[in-house]
């Protein structure tokens, strides 16, 4: 590594620590301004939304499988962690790690399910794998509760301060993002590339097709899941409504506005519209007929997405620099 | 009539109008490899441009708003393919099977919520066609619903008759068995998707106008058809047109029977839908040409 | 790998950037970041932001603020919401006109809730800790307004519920919360009763499988199992379904005395229209019995010749019952907005009215005030009569159900039949309570 290398290095460290200490201070400066705690909860869903678009990000725009299952994994995760602690009576602490299970094993199923599928096809099943789920949860309400909502444990008993739950999703979200780069600055995520782009060529490279396949749903499904058991324990009542289509759409939205080839741009992108909507909630149904406008005319004519490209100016990478990563990334 | 005949009967009524929206989504499909995400979205504008015809001028013949309202579809379809999809044909977007999800996914999202700020969440039904019910061997059918099976058959046949006999029939078979031999013998595949994209969506809705006086419109009313008409589809075989029709009358029969002989009445209508859904993941994972699709996936 | 970790870096700053700024007042230090990212649309989105999110300083306020909820868009019941958020905004107007309370204005606040329960959640959070309202109304869903029920309960906010119907609303006991709608259980049993007086005792209700078809139906089946009618079905239902003729050929085949199709919105539309064409109902043996969304005038219009005879349950002042408040509320509501308001839309007025009555006499915005001036309302608005019978001086006897706290007692609740095709609501025969009634207990076909 040259020496000027080094000092970009440094100066990233330095701007990680500001960023987390700055983060680390939110509720601080919320509480110190006597601001609402309102906008709290605000940054804590608009972290949940960022931690699903990334996720989708990484299956989508990394491992090219655009799945519309995302929300009925998330949905999976807390349903599964709410009912074992309603029947079962187990710790909130406990359910969660059933309930990420309970997502990951589901990802599993139906990533091996689809392995054979075309866009076109994945997007289909997944579509109707996501509303058989709903009906389901929603036809069941003797066990689920249905419309009526399934009442869940809070993770942190009767505090009404939503800051440690503002700490707890913050951790998570850094570090799910982290694992997730770990992840696709490996091998693998140059074998996830390899086959969005070809799958017989990569196939004929000796790349295990199969094995990437499932491995991007698995971990994709994982974090999807815990988002919604984290989501359920903390809004403390889950609907299925939380699942219905324009909920997915809402997602995808996040991380193609944002950047659907980079988990961070899907991140920020969601954070941005999730506190964006909030601000301009007063507009009502023509706030999302810009929204949906704002979607189409970025699919069309940024196809990186709006925050992306930002990224690439300021830090001065290009597509270049991207294709550089890629190349880079199995010589470590 | 006897209770299963009756079932039958409007299974089948129903099973044509289904099979006319699904027409329009496989044609789109067969020419254009694309699936419409937004075309619940066309049926939903077909029963507003008809509802907002009779409303303003309430002098009109009901059925004129039929071919206004496919007329009206076609030609945002036109406008739709034009700006966004035609470029992914020419070569200008990386990963075209992903841009079009996307890209239809995102216009349905759009329209849907611009009728909502425009029209409002009220339902409105435009203008009968007949009013009443007409009865058939003792089993009596709206006459609205009647009708607009009858008028969907009619263009079944009609359908039929130009993808078979006629020129721009034949080039769209072309195009859609192979787009390279077409070029060669002179067929401009581009213009032959957009007429492609234009005829499937002024089919979705000739359908939602067709429908409009029966089920009555709202913003949201387009994706109970839409999804039907995915499954519909798959059924059939992805881009075959017989296949669409059969499945389109298999989905009527399912439904009804379905909801007619479900062992616990009181969830057949909740599990309605899901024996579509269900039949349809299980077609996709272990036939996945359909009825009548080609080998591939 | 460095580039990754730099996209992470910049990323993570940027994001706490944004966050910072979407609560925080803008301040030196944020804006010497903003220069160090060099973001220019970031910083732009940051100021938007920073404009918008940033709450009027509320010491010595010009205004009272109050906060309204309900559904203004799917999944939530947004036709009702609409008319709800649109007669509070009347009710302030009013009050603003006429001198305001207390000497100052009056400004609403309205939350969109969506019908989602965690929407309610954050709603009322957002009103109460970021725009400082001193008093909330409204609410439509049971399942949302439960949710919003204990975030007021836990900044002891007062609440004037105008329409959720769940018992466990009053029956909570918190000394905020207040009703003027009918428990779900004095709501079912006008319905019941009805049913019982009438004779019928074959019955089968097709409801919509949401809390409001889940709560009715297993309130109905019970108080119609005390009076002995067992022959009862419930057949749950999408509310989205577009065709329901099956199900009701699948009736058909041994039909009922009466059938009742709870299905909000589109849906009631759609199965009276299916079951009126095949000849099931309403008929000379079985009778229709509609849900509450056939008061609307949309209702004429979607259903044709098939609403004649048709009943459902109204809340609210049938016209033939009218002071002389409703009528100008009901005159001012239709020029204002070109639409004829439902029950909802009255009852958010009388909320609205109670909740500013209750501020008025309280003297002052203090919670504590409001509430003890509630509990001691006397108020005559559009739907009647308003008190509050059991209170903290006159607590709920143990005999006495636990939702009558805090709980309107005579909450305006009849059944209403339409005798003509296109009939408006007002016309339409009152047919129970029998007392109240103007016109015969039943009109068959």
């Amino acid at each position: 590594m040259s020496s000027m290398g080094r000092i970009r290095f440094r100066i990233e460290w330095a701007v990680a620590a500001v960023a987390v200490v700055l983060a680390l201070l939110v509720p601080y400066v919320i509480q110190s301004r006597g601001l609402p705690t309102y906008w709290l909860h605000v940054i804590i869903i608009a972290y949940f939304y960022a931690l699903l678009s990334s996720s989708w990000a990484l299956l989508a725009g990394v491992a090219g499988q655009f799945s519309f299952a995302h929300m009925g994994f998330m949905a999976i995760g807390g349903y599964a962690s709410g009912l074992v602690g309603k029947y079962l009576g187990l710790p909130p602490l406990v359910t969660i790690v059933l309930g990420v299970l309970a997502a990951g094993l589901a990802g599993w199923a139906i990533g091996a399910l689809v392995l054979r599928f075309k866009a076109a096809y994945l997007a289909l099943f997944t579509i109707a794998f996501s509303e058989i789920l709903r009906t389901l949860i929603r036809g069941e309400a003797d066990i689920t509760r249905g419309d009526q909502g399934l009442h869940v444990a809070p993770l942190f008993g009767e505090t009404i301060s939503r800051v440690p739950y503002y700490y707890a999703m913050l951790a998570i979200l850094v570090v799910c993002l982290a694992l997730m780069y770990v992840l696709i600055s490996s091998r693998v995520g140059l074998f996830l590339r390899a086959i969005r782009e070809d799958e017989e060529a990569a196939a004929a490279r000796g790349v295990d097709v199969v094995r990437y396949k499932i491995l991007a749903f698995v971990v994709t499904s994982l974090i999807a899941g815990l988002a919604g058991t984290f989501f359920a324990h903390y809004i403390t009542i889950l609907t299925p409504n939380i699942m219905v289509i324009p909920q997915m759409g809402l997602v995808i939205a996040m991380a193609i506005i944002g950047g659907v080839e980079s988990l961070m741009a899907a991140a920020i992108g969601a954070i941005i519209i999730q506190v964006g909507l909030e601000v301009l909630r007063e507009f009502g149904a023509w706030r999302l007929v810009i929204f949906g406008a704002l979607l189409v005319l970025t699919l069309r004519f940024a196809r990186n997405g709006l925050i992306a490209p930002i990224f690439n100016r300021v830090l001065g990478l290009g597509p270049k620099a991207e294709a550089r990563v890629a190349e880079e990334a199995p010589a470590q | 009539m006897d209770y299963f005949l009756s079932l039958t009967t409007t299974g089948l009524v129903m099973g044509i109008i289904y099979a006319l929206m699904a027409l329009g989504l496989t044609l789109i499909f067969s020419i254009l490899s694309v699936i419409n995400f937004a075309h619940g979205e066309f049926y939903m504008l077909g029963g507003y441009v008809s509802y907002f015809l009779l409303s303003t001028f309430t002098k009109l013949n009901p059925f004129l708003a039929i071919p206004v309202a496919g007329l009206a579809a076609a030609l945002l379809g036109i406008v739709v393919e034009r700006l966004f999809l035609r470029p992914m044909h020419q070569g200008q977007i990386e990963r075209p099977d992903e841009y079009a999800i996307l890209i239809t996914f995102g216009l349905s999202f759009f329209f849907q919520n611009l009728v909502l700020a425009v029209f409002g969440p009220y339902p409105h039904r435009p203008t009968s066609f007949f009013s009443g019910a007409v009865s058939l061997g003792g089993m009596r059918i709206g006459a609205d619903r009647l009708t607009a099976s009858v008028i969907s058959l009619l263009l079944l046949a009609t359908l039929l008759v130009v993808i078979n006999r006629t020129w721009i029939g034949k080039a769209l078979r072309a195009v859609s068995q192979d787009k390279d031999a077409a070029a060669v013998v002179g067929i401009n595949s581009l213009w032959m998707n957009t007429i492609a994209f234009g005829l499937g969506v002024g089919l979705a809705g000739v359908a939602g106008a067709v429908l409009a006086p029966t089920f009555s419109v709202a913003p949201d009313v387009g994706a109970v058809p839409a999804i039907r008409s995915y499954i519909i589809i798959v059924l059939g075989g992805m881009g075959s047109i017989p296949g669409s029709i059969l499945g389109g009358l298999t989905i009527g029969l399912v439904e009804s029977l379905g909801a007619g002989y479900f062992p616990d009445p009181s969830r057949a209508l909740t599990y309605k839908t899901v024996f579509g859904l269900v039949i349809f993941a299980l077609v996709l994972l272990f036939r996945p040409r359909g009825f009548f699709g080609r080998e591939e996936t | 790998m460095s580039t990754h970790k730099r996209f992470l870096l910049i990323g993570l700053l940027a994001a706490v950037l944004l966050t910072l700024a979407a609560c925080a007042q803008p301040t030196p230090q944020v804006v010497e970041k903003e220069k160090v990212v060099k973001e220019t649309v970031v910083v732009e989105k940051e100021k938007e932001v920073i404009v918008t999110a940033t709450p009027a300083p509320v010491e010595e306020a010009e205004t009272i603020l109050i906060g309204g909820f309900g559904p203004l868009s799917a999944p939530g019941s947004y036709q009702a919401g609409t008319e709800m958020r649109q007669a509070a905004e009347m009710a302030v107007d009013e009050v603003n006109e006429a001198g305001g309370v207390l000497g100052k204005q009056v400004e609403l606040i309205f939350g969109d809730t969506e019908g989602l329960p965690e929407r309610g959640t954050a709603v009322t959070e957002r009103l109460i800790t970021q725009n400082n309202v001193v008093g909330l109304t409204g609410e439509y869903h049971s399942g949302v307004g439960l949710t919003e029920m204990e975030v007021a309960h836990k900044y002891g906010v007062p609440v004037v519920f105008a329409e959720p119907w769940a018992d466990e609303v009053t029956a909570s006991g918190y000394p905020e919360i207040f009703r003027i709608a009918p428990s779900i259980e004095f709501y079912s049993s006008i319905a019941t009763n009805y049913i019982a007086d009438v004779g019928w005792e074959k019955i089968v209700f097709v409801v919509e499988d949401s809390d409001y078809g889940h709560l009715q139906s297993e309130e109905w089946t019970n108080q119609l199992a005390d009076m002995g009618i067992t022959d009862v079905e419930v057949i749950f239902a999408d509310p989205a379904t577009e065709d329901f003729t099956p199900i009701l050929q699948r009736i058909a085949q041994d039909p009922p005395d009466m059938l009742a199709g709870v299905i909000t919105g589109i849906g009631n539309a759609r199965m009276v229209r299916q079951a009126c064409e095949l000849g099931l109902a309403p008929t000379a043996e079985t009778a229709y019995y509609a849900s509450v969304d056939a008061q609307y005038p949309e209702f004429w219009e979607n259903v044709g010749d098939c609403g004649q005879y048709v009943f459902y349950t109204y809340v609210g002042l049938p016209e033939a019952l009218w002071n002389e408040k409703t009528g100008t509320f009901m005159a001012n509501f239709e020029e204002r907005y070109k639409h004829q308001p439902g029950g909802s839309a009255m009852a958010a007025y009388d909320a609205t009215y109670l909740l500013l009555r209750g501020i008025e006499q309280a003297g002052s915005t203090d919670p504590d005030a409001i509430i003890e001036a509630l509990e001691n309302i006397e108020y005559t608005g559009a739907m009647g009569d308003f008190w509050f019978e059991y209170t903290s001086e006159n607590p709920v006897p143990d005999d006495e159900a636990d939702w009558l706290w805090h709980q309107w007692p005579t909450p305006n609740t009849y059944i209403i039949q339409y005798t003509e095709v296109n009939q408006p609501a007002g016309d339409a025969n009152v047919v129970y309570p029998r007392e109240r009634a103007t016109g015969p207990l039943y009109t068959s076909p």
